[in-house]
């Protein structure tokens, strides 16, 4: 064993080695070329792969293996603890999980590295792309071999280990972290590009565009495990709920809303050129927030501020985020001039202006939940320690998540540069009728309080926006090319996912913000003791307690009530919650299974809080929840849509640029069509697209054209016809005048 | 190039608006005593959790906290009262969102303050922006209406 665990430690040690050396490298040997800067930073990426797959390896194989003689194995697997959790307890502890971390970070170096970003502009920012990936990694690496070793040996090795949390042992529990850390590391490849736009002294977008697919993938990995969580919370902790901010769900969400903010204002930058910047000041954000969430989940720091001086992880990750902070304020402060914009706004009543408000929000968001999560910390600096618990969190952030909703509402229907207010009105008439009339039809049907309505309609508002869009859109499009209704929704979708799909995203969130709503809005309960036979009525539910029941196991033994679901006198469900008993360390208390009948309107949730030795009598906790999966089901779609404006696409490989060009350039002349944008925008557009196309045909003929004998060629062919012709048009007129 | 939108879509709006509030209103059942009970246990903080609040909270204080909010609910006082009640045992700690009086108030504005400020910058930075001039508005084309053809098949 003595053997594995040096093993284990100089995998870690080479690691750390090469992403130091391998960072040091591309950032010294970039600036003279990039071809000998990438060969080193391949190298350094490859080893520290290989170093790190092969610790988590080891790692696995000695928790597959019950081998206690590891101090990780022992506090965090069992016997007891069946093989799946005793794999899933490699992020069950601190070691573990910075582990996993830097494993993910590995697998994305080596991705960049051997499948760099193509285009003149993106390679020259792959080698220090590169050396940031590599020094983050080098951080990790060092925090682990020094702080927070996996593979350190108990002098003596006991007989079983204390098991994994039994809270953990759920298969939501097993994913979450696998989501929250990739989506994390992902959210470092546009960080990555950032700098090394600034680095390399580029001033375009090519940042963005390389790492757009990262930035949105990573988004919707986070947002997968933000929900996986939330989930794990909701049927694991019974306490009926899903979200409390916490300090450790608010670790996630703070990153997580400020990446949404960059997923809105990079769009404004490839399409318009502005708030440079401001995109790359919020990409940086965004990544010290996923390092502060990280070292919030694995400190301990907040809920027992106690922990602080003792965890060296802490002073560890405090000194990182210092350090990060003050060399991008350097780096941002001599660049910043390379960071002007190409065009001023102009105006507010645009899609760019919405995106800038959208912007201003998500960031008041974000810094209301760090204020609060951080508040505990800074506040004894002044004398007393002040925390805030979830209905201060959900009281200030509803109304700024309301106007979200009304930007989600307002943003798809403007167009860009600039549209008037008549044109607002008018596209805005039927999502705001739709939104206003289901607020207060619900409010005079007397369901739930202001506050709830306002929050059915705003969500109402932004579904109906997206739908009326796609409507208008289509119909543009059917008046453009004659095509069927189906077939114009079909290709609209098609054409353009990236548009299409975020609208869809924005349904599925609006319907995660419908059941959220409703299930805190319209929750009921009951908390009883009820003999055999006795029931009680909670929502038009009658729950009924019929017996107890005890059925053992290899792992250990279970108890469990049987309660029967009845509406209007017919059995709608049974329920067995039980306790159960393991045979581990870990399962001495007895813990609680909660039982839940899922339903599209309601999840009947009963907890089985306790009962009396002759098992004649039980006391439960009594869930009726309406619309609790809403939310699973809206963040289904996220996914699926967040997946569909990822998929590769066949045409876009082929066209690269120009597909982009195109679709944006048939947006154009949807919006145009369907009134979003005025007719001197229009021309000024147009007449921007039609020259990038230009240029892109003249620095793309050659080589990108070689084998491309459809319709880029194609395009280039007729848009050089045209020139000529309007060339002779010209001399034509010349002549004209001449004679 | 305006559509003005049909009476039609926005009435078929408007009914389904009516139609959900109804199904809506038939199956809401109104709130319990419990569920006062539970919605008050949510507005105070677990003595001797990490972080929890009683209504998450499954210690034998917070069982007992319930009790005596529920004794307070069949006795017929008000929300306030019952949270006052807790307040002069355990003092402001007790409630996890903190009251809005006093200095405390500030940690209430802080949010709309974040909107103000983030408002008032973007807006300055966007003066000083649109300072440098906007003249790029072309008049349109003749053949703004119409399709160009090179976009016509690509699309």
């Amino acid at each position: 064993m003595q053997l594995w665990s040096w093993l284990g430690a100089g995998l870690v040690i080479v690691a750390a080695a090469a992403s130091g050396a391998g960072s040091a490298l591309a950032f010294l040997l970039a600036p003279r070329g990039e071809a000998r800067a990438l060969r080193w930073a391949r190298r350094a990426a490859s080893v520290l792969l290989v170093a790190v797959a092969g610790a988590s390896a080891l790692l696995v194989a000695a928790l597959a293996g019950n081998r206690f003689e590891f101090a990780y194995v022992a506090a965090h697997s069992s016997r007891a603890t069946p093989l799946v959790y005793r794999i899933g307890a490699f992020w069950g502890g601190q070691e573990g999980s910075l582990l996993l971390w830097l494993l993910f970070l590995s697998l994305l170096t080596a991705a960049i590295a051997w499948r760099p970003p193509r285009g003149r502009e993106a390679g020259a920012l792959v080698p220090y792309a590169l050396g940031v990936l590599l020094s983050i990694a080098f951080f990790f690496a060092l925090l682990i071999a020094v702080a927070a070793p996996p593979f350190r040996l108990l002098p003596q090795a006991p007989a079983d280990g204390a098991g994994l949390n039994r809270l953990l042992r759920d298969p939501s529990m097993l994913l979450h972290p696998l989501g929250l850390y990739s989506g994390f590391v992902g959210l470092a490849a546009p960080f990555a590009f950032a700098v090394a736009g600034l680095l390399a002294r580029q001033t375009g977008h090519a940042w963005i565009r390389v790492t757009r697919r990262w930035a949105l993938a990573a988004w919707a990995l986070l947002s997968a495990g933000i929900l996986m969580g939330a989930n794990w919370s909701y049927h694991v902790l019974g306490w009926g709920g899903y979200w409390a901010f916490d300090p450790v769900e608010n670790a996630a969400l703070m990153p997580w809303l400020t990446a949404t903010a960059y997923l809105h204002s990079s769009i404004v930058q490839e399409k318009r050129g502005m708030l440079k910047a401001w995109n790359v000041a919020l990409v940086c954000a965004t990544y010290l927030l996923t390092i502060l969430g990280t070292f919030l989940t694995r400190s301990g720091l907040v809920t027992s501020v106690h922990a602080f001086a003792q965890s060296p992880i802490g002073a560890w990750f405090l000194a990182y985020i210092g350090l990060v902070t003050a060399a991008l304020l350097w780096l941002g402060g001599t660049r910043a001039h390379l960071l002007r914009d190409e065009r001023p706004l102009d105006s507010y009543v645009s899609k760019e202006g919405s995106f800038l408000v959208n912007n201003v929000v998500f960031l008041s968001l974000a810094l209301t939940v760090l204020f609060g999560t951080l508040l505990p910390l800074v506040s004894p600096l002044w004398g007393e320690t002040l925390t805030v618990g979830a209905p201060y969190f959900t009281r200030t952030t509803a109304p700024l998540f309301a106007l979200v909703f009304f930007l989600m509402g307002v943003g798809p229907l403007l167009g860009w540069r600039r549209a008037s207010w008549r044109q607002v009105r008018e596209h805005l008439l039927v999502p705001l009728v739709a939104g206003a009339s289901l607020a207060v039809a619900l409010a005079a049907a007397g369901v739930g309080s202001l506050g709830t309505v306002l929050g059915f309609g705003f969500a109402a508002l932004a579904m109906a926006a997206v739908l009326y869009d796609i409507a208008l859109a289509a119909l543009a499009r059917r008046q453009m090319t004659g095509e069927p209704w189906t077939s114009a929704v079909a290709r609209l979708f098609a054409r353009h996912p990236r548009r299409y799909g975020g609208y869809l995203v924005h349904l599925a969130v609006a319907l995660i913000a419908m059941g959220v709503i409703g299930s805190t809005a319209f929750q009921r309960t009951a908390t009883v003791g009820l003999g055999i036979g006795e029931g009680v009525t909670v929502a038009g539910y009658d729950f009924v307690f019929n017996g107890m029941s005890r059925e053992v196991s290899p792992y250990g033994a279970r108890t469990q009530a049987r309660v029967d679901v009845l509406r209007g006198g017919r059995l709608v469900a049974t329920l067995l919650p039980s306790q159960f008993a393991s045979n581990d360390a870990e399962g001495q208390a007895p813990y609680t299974e909660i039982a839940i009948d899922r339903g599209f309107t309601r999840d009947l949730y009963v907890v089985l809080a306790g009962f009396e030795p002759d098992e004649r009598r039980a006391g439960f906790k009594i869930y009726v929840n309406p619309m609790v999966d809403w939310i699973w089901g809206g963040g289904a779609l996220l996914i699926l849509a967040t997946a569909f404006s990822l998929w590769p696409r066949g045409r876009e490989r082929r066209l690269g640029e120009a597909a982009r060009l195109l679709a944006d350039w048939a947006e154009l002349e949807y919006d145009y069509r369907t009134g979003k944008v005025a007719a001197a925008d229009y021309a000024a557009l147009r007449a921007e697209y039609a020259d990038s196309a230009r240029t892109l045909l003249a620095s793309g003929s050659g080589a990108a054209l070689d084998g491309e004998p459809d319709a880029l060629a194609e395009l280039e062919a007729r848009l050089r016809r045209r020139a000529q012709e309007l060339r002779a048009g010209e001399a034509a007129a010349v002549r004209e005048g001449a004679r | 190039m305006m559509r003005r939108p049909s009476t039609g879509v926005l009435a078929a709006a408007a009914a389904l608006a009516v139609l959900i509030a109804l199904v809506a209103a038939a199956a809401v059942t109104p709130p319990s005593p419990a569920d006062r009970v539970e919605r008050l246990a949510a507005e105070l903080r677990c003595p001797v959790c990490d972080g929890q609040t009683v209504a998450q909270s499954d210690s034998s204080v917070s069982l007992e906290m319930r009790q005596e909010i529920a004794r307070l609910v069949d006795e017929g006082r008000g929300d306030a009262a019952i949270l006052d009640h807790f307040r002069a045992e355990y003092g402001d700690w007790i409630l996890a969102a903190p009251p809005s009086r006093g200095w405390l108030a500030a940690v209430w504005l802080l949010p709309a303050a974040f909107l103000a400020l983030g408002g008032a910058l973007a807006a300055r930075w966007l003066r000083a922006r649109s300072r440098n001039g906007n003249a790029d508005a072309p008049s349109p084309g003749p053949e703004a209406d119409e399709l160009p053809p090179e976009l016509k098949e690509f699309i």
